[in-house]
């Protein structure tokens, strides 16, 4: 008997603080990678729709940063994450980039912590579970509305869970919904959720040991999906935002040539943990207990786990869904350790070792953003042919690009293809540039274009950085595109 | 005549399915290479250096598909080509055979049928001519020897010493019985025979040591290891890209499969099989195949039970359906072995007579590797290639040159000097191709759609050291 007690005592100095380190690992990874990476990809353009906006006071529907598409339609629900970055930063200052990244992402994570406490996770596998989402989320941070819906989806999942106990908090999820549909398009993630929630509270659904322990009031539940779904109509745009948010999803381009569009690569280490340890914690657990298996996580982390195998920026959703699922079918039954005090000096050391090292000082572009370069282009007029995450930081510093991040309003048109060919080289450039009368191109040392503009006497390097070159013709070009 | 059932009506069908897979003409790039080494086997025995490249001739060259290629060379003059698409599809129908024994568990027949269409469906886009072939059906007979309980273990050493010979995947047959003798531990089941199945493996693979290469051969699947960096440039070692529709298919039946484990609570065992292999074919895509084929007997146990007819009933009809369709088997061959056995368009073949008419080749030609594999399988031995799809083989600087080339990266003329390349053949849609265009180093002979073809203009840079050999 004593021991026992004595095991049990030191299971409870190793164990419990493995839970808060968790939670601390989870909350924390995002800061670090924030604050030593500095500002860069689509970013910058986020921010310049939002500084146009609050500059302009109207919303912004066509093109003003091209001069490959000027005056092109262009509608996104992403609008208002562009206003609250730029409103932010103008408010807060350049903490303001720390806070839309980090800030949310630990959000995030303390949504997925207090839902899964909800479930009846003890503090060891709550914090096992925010080890994962952080680490999850981490992999996709930047300073863009993604990571509002990352907080979204768990808010709304752990909204959700409240709600068995207080109803009234449905109440809350349109609220939710007006800031999503302004916010980011995966809004209709959202409303995937409620509408699963409600087909279950309508239909119990048991299926072997599949079932819906508690479901929502079957009313409660359409009446929240009903009004979170005239919520998102709540935006300058109106029903339309819907084709906005679809034509990004379903755009052919953007899945085929964008990196977060495609399949998750399983050779890299972080991302085969992130997605296999899960699958294999729960088939596990799943294998070996008897218990019941709510249908409404299962479906959920079943469906995000294809959508993140399609494509990998599904991934943070994957493990904040997962989680939910996780802390209902939690390996340890009967969890009755708590933190003890070796816990919080153990977690601020960790902490104080994750932050420590070397900082880019918050609002600094990336060390790979050609700042010096993009400086010298803005004191020498001219059209300018740029890599496509470098456009992004040309869009913040007011000089028009041939391509941007925002993919969508290029596809349907030439452009998208133009820039491809050039860039991979695969038609002489100098035909394409010279009809949109481009007089430079900032690229990246040592590719095939950048070979190529080398030894092409129309051009020359006029700058010499190792992150990029800047060249300029020779002569002067004739424009004879439509854009002018 | 005896009536047959219902359930070997349905087989037959999806043997059929698994024979116009098998007809499809032969154009897999590896497959030209292997064939050409075939055709060196028949004629002067086994190489055991490189008999192609410019860039590493004589280079040592453990050929772990000697076995495969054997049969290639002595199959190719048979039919005029043609004797290797009926191999290949004898391969595929077998294949197709072997998954529908593996759905036996699901009993019923509509759950054999589910479960046989979503391998068949994934077998479509990747049962391509190639030693993985015979590999995977070696594997159909290891898991249908392991899921019958009564197949004889004596077949299990043959198998392997095949599976050994003809391609390095075998250490998947050990993976697989480990894994099931581990799950059968945890669900606390009685180990039956897998023991002795497993040491019946160990006797086939100990006896595959008897080959040309030895031990060497048994050796070689570590060369995944040692030239991973390599190996992760080509497609197939890629993770798979689930936008593409048999990707997705084998995802659905995975995800079915582990699905219907956890609504019925099956067994451990299963789980850690499909689990296993399902990393191991998002790991690289080339693994696809094979997660499929093992995935087979699981999904039909999750599956056991659906619907009501069980297919066992015998009766005249389903003796027809069976004539039928060996008949329409019989008239889809015959119609499929009267095209031409190679479909080539992938290749430059128009552009490779033009360069022989010009006396450019075979020659010192620096081309993508799928090129080199085709210039083999046309000039076997006199091929001078400067790299083929053997990244095992070659030695990492011709890797590393090579993708200097691809990428066009600033030292392409050096990389092109280094090996004394006379000439280029290159896809017109890629960088090298627009780089020796504006050269004035070199001067373009050919260009048309598809393809560029340059030749050097004077002499190579004083002060050039050669790399390579005058193969």
């Amino acid at each position: 008997m004593t021991r026992s007690i004595g095991r049990r005592a030191g299971l409870r100095l190793v164990a419990a603080p493995i839970g808060v380190l968790g939670l601390v690992v989870g909350c924390l990874a995002a800061w670090q990678k924030a604050i030593r990476g500095g500002v860069f990809d689509d970013t910058f353009w986020h921010r310049a729709v939002g500084v146009w906006i609050l500059d302009h006071h109207r919303i912004l529907t066509s093109d003003v940063f091209s001069y490959t598409v000027p005056g092109r339609h262009w509608i996104s629900p992403e609008w208002g994450y562009g206003v609250v970055l730029a409103e932010s930063v103008r408010v807060l200052g350049p903490a303001a980039f720390w806070l839309l990244s980090a800030g949310l992402a630990t959000l995030a994570v303390v949504c997925v912590a207090a839902r899964a406490r909800l479930e009846g996770a003890g503090w060891l596998w709550t914090g096992l579970l925010c080890a994962e989402a952080g680490v999850a989320v981490t992999a996709f941070l930047d300073d863009r509305p993604q990571v509002v819906s990352y907080l979204f989806v768990a808010l709304l999942l752990l909204m959700l869970r409240a709600a068995r106990r207080r109803r009234w908090i449905l109440a809350c999820v349109p609220v939710l919904f007006v800031l999503w549909a302004n916010l980011h398009g995966s809004f209709l993630l959202g409303l995937g959720i409620l509408l699963l929630e409600a087909v279950v509270a309508v239909v119990p659904i048991r299926v072997g040991r599949v079932t819906t322990p508690d479901p929502l009031a079957a009313r409660a539940a359409l009446l929240t999906f009903a009004g979170a779904g005239l919520a998102t109509l709540v935006n300058p745009f109106g029903p339309a935002v819907y084709e906005s948010a679809f034509g990004v999803t379903f755009n052919s381009t953007v899945r085929a040539f964008i990196g977060e569009w495609q399949s998750p690569d399983f050779h890299d280490v972080k991302t085969l943990v992130l997605v296999v340890a899960p699958i294999v914690a729960t088939v596990a657990y799943l294998a070996v207990q008897d218990r019941p298996v709510p249908l409404v996580d299962l479906v959920l982390a079943g469906g995000l786990l294809v959508m993140t195998l399609d494509a990998s920026r599904f991934l943070p959703y994957f493990a904040i869904a997962w989680c939910g699922l996780a802390a209902r079918t939690s390996p340890i039954a009967h969890e009755t350790l708590t933190p003890s005090i070796l816990t919080w000096p153990v977690a601020v050391v960790l902490g104080f070792g994750m932050l420590s090292g070397s900082v880019v000082p918050a609002g600094r572009p990336a060390p790979s953003v050609p700042v010096a370069a993009v400086s010298y282009l803005q004191s020498h007029p001219g059209r300018v042919f740029a890599t496509y995450l470098w456009n992004d930081y040309l869009d913040w510093e007011h000089i028009p690009v041939f391509i941007d991040g925002r993919t969508e309003i290029y596809t349907g048109t030439p452009v998208f293809r133009q820039y491809l060919d050039i860039s991979n080289l695969t038609v002489d450039p100098d035909p394409i540039l010279a009809s949109y009368g481009v007089r430079y191109v900032l690229w990246t040392p040592g590719t095939p274009l950048a070979v190529y503009l080398a030894h092409d006497p129309r051009w020359t390097v006029v700058r010499r950085s190792q992150v990029s070159l800047v060249f300029r013709r020779v002569a002067a070009p004739s424009a004879t595109a439509s854009a002018s | 005549m005896r009536a047959v059932r219902a359930s070997s009506a349905v087989g037959a069908a999806f043997c059929l399915w698994g024979l116009a897979i098998g007809l499809l003409a032969l154009h897999d790039n590896s497959f030209l290479t292997e064939l050409a080494t075939g055709r060196l086997i028949v004629h002067s025995g086994i190489p055991h250096a490189d008999p192609y490249s410019f860039t590493a001739h004589g280079h040592p060259w453990t050929l772990q598909s000697w076995l495969a290629s054997a049969l290639y060379g002595a199959l190719d003059r048979l039919w005029d080509g043609h004797g290797l698409v009926a191999f290949h599809a004898v391969l595929t129908t077998a294949l197709a055979y072997g998954v529908w024994r593996l759905t036996a568990p699901a009993l019923s027949l509509a759950g054999r049928i589910i479960a046989a269409v979503v391998p068949l469906a994934v077998g479509t886009g990747y049962w391509a001519s190639r030693p993985l072939l015979i590999a995977l059906v070696a594997f159909a007979v290891v898991v249908f020897v392991v899921e019958s309980g009564r197949a004889p273990l004596w077949v299990l050493a043959p198998v392997m010493w095949i599976w050994v010979n003809v391609h390095g995947s075998w250490p998947f047959a050990v993976a697989y019985l480990v894994l099931r003798l581990a799950g059968r531990a945890l669900d606390r089941r009685p180990l039956d025979r897998l023991p002795r199945q497993l040491g019946a493996v160990a006797v086939g693979i100990v006896l595959g040591a008897a080959n040309p290469f030895g031990f060497g051969l048994l050796a070689y699947p570590l060369a995944v290891v040692t030239h991973h960096q390599a190996f992760s440039h080509i497609v197939e070692w890629q993770s798979p890209s689930f936008s593409d529709l048999t990707n997705l298919v084998f995802l659905f039946e995975a995800v079915l499969a582990l699905g219907l484990l956890v609504l019925r609570k099956g067994r451990v065992e299963d789980a850690l099989v499909v689990l296993a292999f399902l990393v191991a074919a998002c790991v690289a895509s080339r693994n696809v195949p094979v997660a499929a084929l093992v995935t087979v007997p699981v999904l039909a146990r999750g599956l056991q039970g659906l619907g009501t007819i069980d297919g066992a009933a015998r009766s005249p009809t389903a003796l027809a359906g069976v004539a039928l369709l060996v008949v329409l088997g019989a008239l889809v061959a015959g119609k499929e072995l009267r095209r031409p056995a190679y479909d080539l368009t992938a290749y430059p073949v128009r552009e490779v007579s033009a360069m022989v008419h010009q006396g450019l080749a075979p020659g010192r030609v620096a081309t993508q590797d799928f090129v080199g594999n085709y210039l083999e399988y046309r000039f076997g031995a006199r091929a001078s290639t400067f790299i083929d799809d053997r990244v095992d083989m070659f030695p990492a600087s011709v890797e590393s040159a090579y993708g200097v080339l691809l990428g066009g990266a600033p030292n392409w003329q050096a990389v092109l000097d280094r090996y004394r390349v006379d000439t280029v053949l290159w896809a017109a849609n890629q960088p090298l191709a627009s780089l020796v265009e504006q050269s004035p180093g070199w001067r373009v002979v050919l260009h048309d759609r598809k393809w560029v073809v340059a030749v050097r203009v004077g002499p190579l840079a004083a002060g050039t050291t050669m790399a390579g050999s005058a193969g």
